[in-house]
């Protein structure tokens, strides 16, 4: 029995699931007919058929929108790869492999495929080595510490006011506030943070993890806040510290937060822009470009001929970081700490 | 506790308001509707030319047809403008159905996209009979207009000859839009200033050793290093009429036009803006935000067309014709930064070529000299992200004034509609200095461009159009027969002589037609208006698109306003100043040579295979 539980796939574990979710639907859309058929007469059957068809048609809306939005655009992009524009008759072509060639003749051959490669890899690293500290502060708020109600305030207030509030500060806090500060205080001269290259790396990626931070924060904050209070309490009872409680009870609670958060931020390798598009529009500095911001820049410049480059290269994408993500959940679903 | 808890919860709550705020659509164009006249929707592009002019023609049209019945019951037509910025981009091809508006003046747009291939279908509607029937036949009454009988051309006939190319459909000869405006950028400079320091280079054997008009100590200096007396006791309309002061011909080469005295070479401008500083003024300003650094690229595009000359930019667009500037790639020196040319035939095979022809590389080479020498315009300023374009026109508006300590700025790099966009710069001083500092009072121009070489000087000056404009009438709303009289009749009002006068005159700018406005007419125009209205006369203008498939395709190649006309260094580099400043390693021809290279045959071939024969 053992064994056999060993040799079970990815694959296996995924059709026993689906075959369970289509079970389950299959017996609820029975039950919901075969009970209204029986009891057709009485006031509340006929009430639950009215229920049935008006929750069936509040989820057609977005199971339609899932249709046309996700597969219906995936699908079209898959189309759109082998497609190329005619400007004349406008409309789209088949084009066999020449998107394909294109991508390598305009961007991986080229220096700016490495750097998009280095800014999406170290945004992806910096993130993970900013876990740590999300997770501490995350706990220190959770067990409120001394203070916590300020650092609340302060990393969360980004995530909650307007991108474009934030970032039109922040410019000019970088900009001309620290520069004007410095020069006041020391007589120090330099350019803003924004604006000189020596800089502008470093206060981009302090921009992006403070933003960051708080969303991080508030996942971690929910999840904690899921934990059964008899469970610490227990804890506490024999005496754990706070941090023995963090690291047999918090923590592997909200693994699965953890590790979801994890592999779905390897998935936004290919397409996290590091808000370089809020700061900047489609002119920043190509130093700081990930792929994320490339393929974003490039959409709002493009017109319809610019599209089938566009979806190979999100397709090319995809086939790299969609093994990437299973491998990850699945180690990650191997190596998590136990509860128990 | 308690209060700060409040005081906190009240800055949030300030903040989401704030932030809010940017969700509500406001109206500031809100008019109260007619009811018993017949509406027309108009849109309007809210850019730099604002909707003060558009105003203008409203308020005669609605006068002159105030009396006709477009509709039962009603009498009179009602113009309702919406100014948006919404009126921009590859928005307006895929939200022109969704807007009532019957005209749109719409600026950055793929027309050929927006009109498709089939008219029957084609979101906008095709508008031959306006193009093509006099300025004064009017569609309403179906008869000519006899308070216009002068006005026997058509606006084809006066419209820009390569604009006209590009808005005839080549294979029907229909016409489905008119463009809307003519945009260029390029130095505008304070002649006040100018004038008071004598910031204009003289005859030759005139002038101060450097040929300027003023030497250093503020004297005017006539033939042969005389002395005609000092600026505080001498104005420039003094010493040069009839005082013994006599001005160079200028880039063109010939006296007594509105060039006199401007620097005719690449040398003498940055000559003159070493002058400038050396003068306790600063040379030249342009915002260091950078989007709007691109500006600076508009610039190099425009000495580049004018290095070209009409006729071989315009190679650029039609893929056809003899290239006869084109550069060896294997022949610089650059010990003395010299190269040689070859003529070659241009199809659409080898389009790539005109990549390499010398005007890029001197136009590269322009700004190049210019960010790389810190006496010619305000490091501070011009490098920090975030000066934005209204900061830089304020100070260098404000920077005139003499009590407030601002260093005088000379010249701004700015498109030729700044002036209007600067509006309520201008209103602003007013209120805070006098009548003295109104728009109409000071003094402005745009600076001729200098010419790469000694042996240009005397060409006439090219320059692009900076983007693709257009009006429009929206097919979807514009179904009736009496609108559509309507709509057409207002597109052709606003090109009748009266209405492109009146443009002039309120945006400070020309529209991209041929007209002449008469001694008494120019007399009411700013000075800005008026050196525009010389300019629009007198420069050679290309339109950067055409009908041409490939240039069709991908128009941020080939376009002034083209994101990927200078990309260099494996496309790393796309802002010239930018990338220039950044990276003191890299000299003009190293950038030049890279932009080739990248956009060489492969991938010509492999980008616009397609298109190849």
């Amino acid at each position: 029995m053992r064994r056999k539980e060993k040799e079970w796939t990815l694959w296996d574990k995924l059709r026993q699931k689906i075959g369970r979710l289509w079970y389950e639907v299959k017996s609820r859309v029975y039950a919901l007919f075969t009970r209204n058929r029986k009891i057709k007469k009485t006031k509340p059957s006929h009430r639950r058929l009215k229920d049935g068809i008006f929750v069936y048609l509040v989820l057609l809306f977005p199971i339609l929108q899932f249709c046309v939005f996700y597969i219906g655009v995936n699908v079209n992009s898959i189309v759109m790869a082998f497609q190329e524009y005619d400007v004349e008759a406008q409309n789209y072509l088949f084009a066999g492999w020449t998107n394909f060639k294109l991508i390598y003749t305009e961007f991986l051959s080229k220096s700016l495929f490495k750097i998009c490669l280095k800014n999406s890899l170290l945004s992806f690293l910096w993130i993970q080595l900013l876990s740590p500290l999300v997770l501490f502060f995350t706990f220190f708020i959770y067990k409120k510490f001394v203070g916590y109600r300020f650092f609340k305030v302060v990393l969360f207030l980004p995530t909650i006011i307007s991108t474009l509030i934030t970032v039109t500060v922040y410019k000019y806090f970088c900009n001309m506030g620290i520069p004007w500060v410095l020069e006041q205080a020391f007589g120090v001269k330099i350019g803003g943070l924004l604006s000189s290259n020596r800089t502008r790396y470093g206060a981009v990626m302090f921009y992006y993890m403070w933003l960051s931070f708080g969303t991080l924060m508030l996942m971690y904050l929910g999840c904690m806040n899921g934990i059964s209070e008899s469970i610490v309490e227990s804890a506490k009872l024999e005496g754990a510290t706070s941090m023995q409680e963090f690291f047999h009870i918090t923590f592997p609670m909200i693994y699965p937060t953890f590790s979801t958060l994890f592999y779905t931020s390897i998935a936004g390798i290919f397409t996290n822009q590091i808000n370089l598009f809020s700061i900047w529009g489609p002119d920043a500095d190509s130093s700081l470009w990930t792929f994320g911001y490339y393929m974003y820049r490039e959409v709002s410049l493009a017109t319809e001929s610019g599209y089938p480059y566009l979806s190979t290269l999100g397709i090319l994408m995809t086939l790299v970081v969609a093994p990437l993500t299973f491998f990850f959940r699945w180690s990650l679903d191997k190596i998590g700490p136990s509860v128990e | 506790m308690k209060k700060i808890r409040m005081i906190f919860v009240t800055v949030l709550c300030v903040l989401l308001a704030v932030s809010a705020a940017g969700c509500t659509r406001t109206n500031p164009n809100d008019e109260k509707i007619n009811e018993n006249a017949t509406q027309l929707l108009v849109g309007n592009f809210d850019g730099g030319y604002g909707d003060a002019w558009l105003k203008e023609v409203k308020k005669r049209f609605e006068e002159k047809y105030k009396d006709v019945s477009f509709e039962e019951g009603k009498t009179g037509v009602q113009v309702l403008i919406d100014s948006s910025d919404k009126y921009s981009g590859s928005a307006v091809n895929q939200q022109i159905v969704t807007w009532p508006q019957h005209v749109i003046l719409a600026e950055n747009i793929d027309y050929w996209q927006i009109v498709g291939t089939n008219s029957k279908r084609s979101k906008v509607t095709e508008i031959t009979d306006v193009v093509t029937t006099p300025l004064n036949y009017d569609f309403i009454t179906g008869e000519n207009d006899p308070a216009l009988t002068d006005e026997t051309d058509t606006i084809a006939d006066i419209m820009n000859p390569s604009m006209n190319a590009y808005f005839k459909q080549e294979k029907s000869d229909k016409y489905f839009g008119v463009p809307f405006y003519e945009a260029t950028v390029g130095f505008v400079y304070d002649i006040d200033l100018f004038e008071e320091y004598g910031f204009f280079y003289c005859a030759p054997g005139y002038g101060d050793a450097a040929g300027f008009a003023q030497d250093m100590s503020g004297n005017w200096i006539g033939q042969s290093g005389a002395v005609l007396g000092n600026k505080s006791g001498m104005t420039f309309a003094q010493a040069t009429g009839g005082g013994g002061l006599k001005l160079s011909a200028g880039p063109d080469g010939k006296n007594g036009t509105y060039d006199d005295g401007m620097p005719a070479t690449y040398d003498e401008f940055f000559a003159l803006c070493e002058r400038i500083e050396a003068r306790g003024c600063e040379a030249l300003t342009w915002p260091g935000e950078r989007e709007i650094q691109r500006y600076l690229n508009y610039l190099a595009y425009n000495l580049w067309a004018d290095y070209e000359g009409k006729d071989q930019m315009q190679l650029n667009y039609s893929l056809s014709g003899t290239a006869t500037d084109l550069v060896k790639m294997d022949s610089f020196d650059a010990a003395t930064g010299t190269f040689e040319t070859y003529s070659q035939k241009i199809d659409n095979n080898n389009g790539y070529l005109l990549g390499s022809q010398a005007g890029k590389y001197y136009a590269v080479d322009f700004i190049s000299r210019l960010v790389r020498n810190e006496k010619c315009y305000d490091e501070n300023f011009c490098f920090t992200d975030g000066r934005t374009q209204y900061d830089t026109e304020t100070l260098f508006v404000n920077s005139a004034y003499p009590g407030d300590n601002l260093k005088s700025r000379a010249m701004l790099i700015d498109g030729s509609w700044w002036q209007s966009e600067a509006s309520k710069i201008f209103d602003d001083m007013v209120a805070t200095y006098g009548d003295e500092w109104k728009a109409e009072n000071r003094r402005f121009g745009m600076l001729a461009l200098p010419k790469a070489t000694r042996e240009k000087v005397g060409e006439s000056t090219t320059m692009a159009f900076n983007t693709a404009t257009a009006i429009l009438i929206n097919a979807k709303t514009t179904t009736d027969e009496k609108i559509l009289a309507l709509a057409k009749q207002f597109i052709k009002f606003m090109h009748t002589h009266e209405s492109l006068y009146q443009f002039n005159k309120i945006t400070g700018t020309a529209k991209p037609y041929a007209y002449t406005l008469s001694d008494a007419e120019q007399a009411t125009l700013t000075g800005v208006a008026k050196q525009n209205y010389e300019m629009h006369s007198s420069v050679d203008y290309v339109f950067s698109y055409s009908q041409n498939s490939i240039v069709k395709s991908d128009i941020q190649y080939f376009s002034m306003s083209g994101y990927y006309v200078f990309q260099a260094n494996d496309s790393q580099f796309e802002i010239l100043s930018l990338a220039l400043k950044e990276n003191p390693s890299w000299t003009s021809w190293d950038y030049f040579s890279s932009m080739v290279n990248d956009r060489g045959k492969s991938w010509w071939d492999t980008k616009f295979g397609s298109y190849l024969g």
